[in-house]
């Protein structure tokens, strides 16, 4: 398996939600263990979408009693596991033979890198069948405002207010800019924040 | 003292406790905030039945090197329906636009609104944590 669906982390988070309680999920990462800013975004849209607490395992070193003991504590919110770089073939054979200590009654999202995905399709082929097609290559941040749309957006203020970016910086400045909410939205899209 | 006198005064008085009631509440940094708002508003959109898909209207900018961030959702300068529009049911109403400031790692909010009227009125915003927004 050497593509995997592209999406950004709440679109992952919203298939969760879609599938309810007991749903595996492997999210594909540039690395084995994740950047915590990408942990926190991820944890952060499943929070926010499926109003489930979400926490994190590291699987490195741990044997599968250990794993079904922290997974069971509590049983039902959403744990990311990551930390398969360490993982041999003999150890991915081992989980998939006691794949039943990562059944639980909370969705359980597995962080791979590309190279643990090949891993586990080639030798856990249980563990596979039971994440199903939901192998996700975690994709760019959503929501970010364009600079076209940044663009827009000035251009707007500018016309209605009748007002250049180099007035409204220097009335800001001055301390003469009113203190409606369009004129800090002005300063912070012309990166000006520090004057609100 | 006349009735305007006393209009102002009741007014001044209220600037004061909204500025209070404002300087108190606390919310999530803007990313993780702005994850909620979008989370609502899905949840929101697909309770209210509306065919608008709101993660391309809801935008973030920011946090700059200061930790503002401005979340917009919908044009700015509102001048009657367009398609970029966040439309719910004329009974309900909804943000439009937020700012957001940071002191020592707190933020506090403050959200510009159209309601269904189109009048604008001002609403100061919360989260709880647990993903539970209060308007």
């Amino acid at each position: 398996m050497n593509r995997f669906a592209q999406g950004p982390a709440f679109e992952i988070a919203r298939r969760i939600e879609l599938r309810g309680s007991a749903t595996w999920v492997a999210v594909i990462g540039s690395h084995s263990t994740p950047e915590p800013s990408e942990l926190e975004r991820l944890c952060a849209e499943l929070e926010s979408l499926t109003n489930r607490q979400t926490r994190v395992l590291s699987v490195a070193g741990r044997e599968p009693l250990e794993i079904r003991e922290v997974l069971e504590s509590p049983p039902d919110d959403i744990v990311v596991v990551y930390g398969f770089e360490s993982f041999s073939q003999e150890d991915w054979q081992a989980l998939d033979i006691h794949r039943d200590v990562l059944q639980r009654e909370g969705p359980v999202v597995f962080w791979l890198s590309k190279k643990d995905a090949n891993t586990l399709c080639r030798y856990a082929p249980n563990l596979r069948s039971l994440i199903g097609r939901s192998f996700f290559e975690l994709g760019p941040e959503g929501g970010l405002m364009t600079e076209q749309e940044r663009t827009k957006r000035l251009q707007v203020l500018a016309e209605h207010y009748g007002l250049t970016d180099q007035e409204v910086i220097r009335r800001a400045q001055a301390g003469e800019l009113p203190r409606d909410p369009e004129f800090a939205e002005w300063l912070v899209l012309l990166g000006r924040g520090d004057l609100v | 003292m006349t009735i305007r006198d006393e209009a102002l005064e009741r007014a001044k008085e209220l600037d004061i406790r909204l500025e209070a009631h404002r300087a108190q509440v606390r919310v999530e940094p803007p990313k993780r905030l702005f994850s909620l708002l979008r989370a609502y508003l899905h949840r929101y959109t697909e309770e209210s039945g509306i065919q608008t898909n709101v993660y391309d209207l809801i935008k973030i900018h920011g946090p700059d090197s200061g930790g503002l961030a401005v979340i917009e959702l919908g044009p700015q300068i509102d001048k009657g329906p367009t398609p970029e529009h966040f439309s719910p049911p004329p009974e309900r109403a909804l943000a439009s636009g937020s700012q957001y400031e940071t002191e020592e790692s707190i933020l506090s909010s403050l959200l510009t609104a159209f309601n269904s009227t189109g009048m604008r009125a001002l609403h100061a915003s919360s989260c709880d944590g647990t993903g539970t927004m209060t308007h």
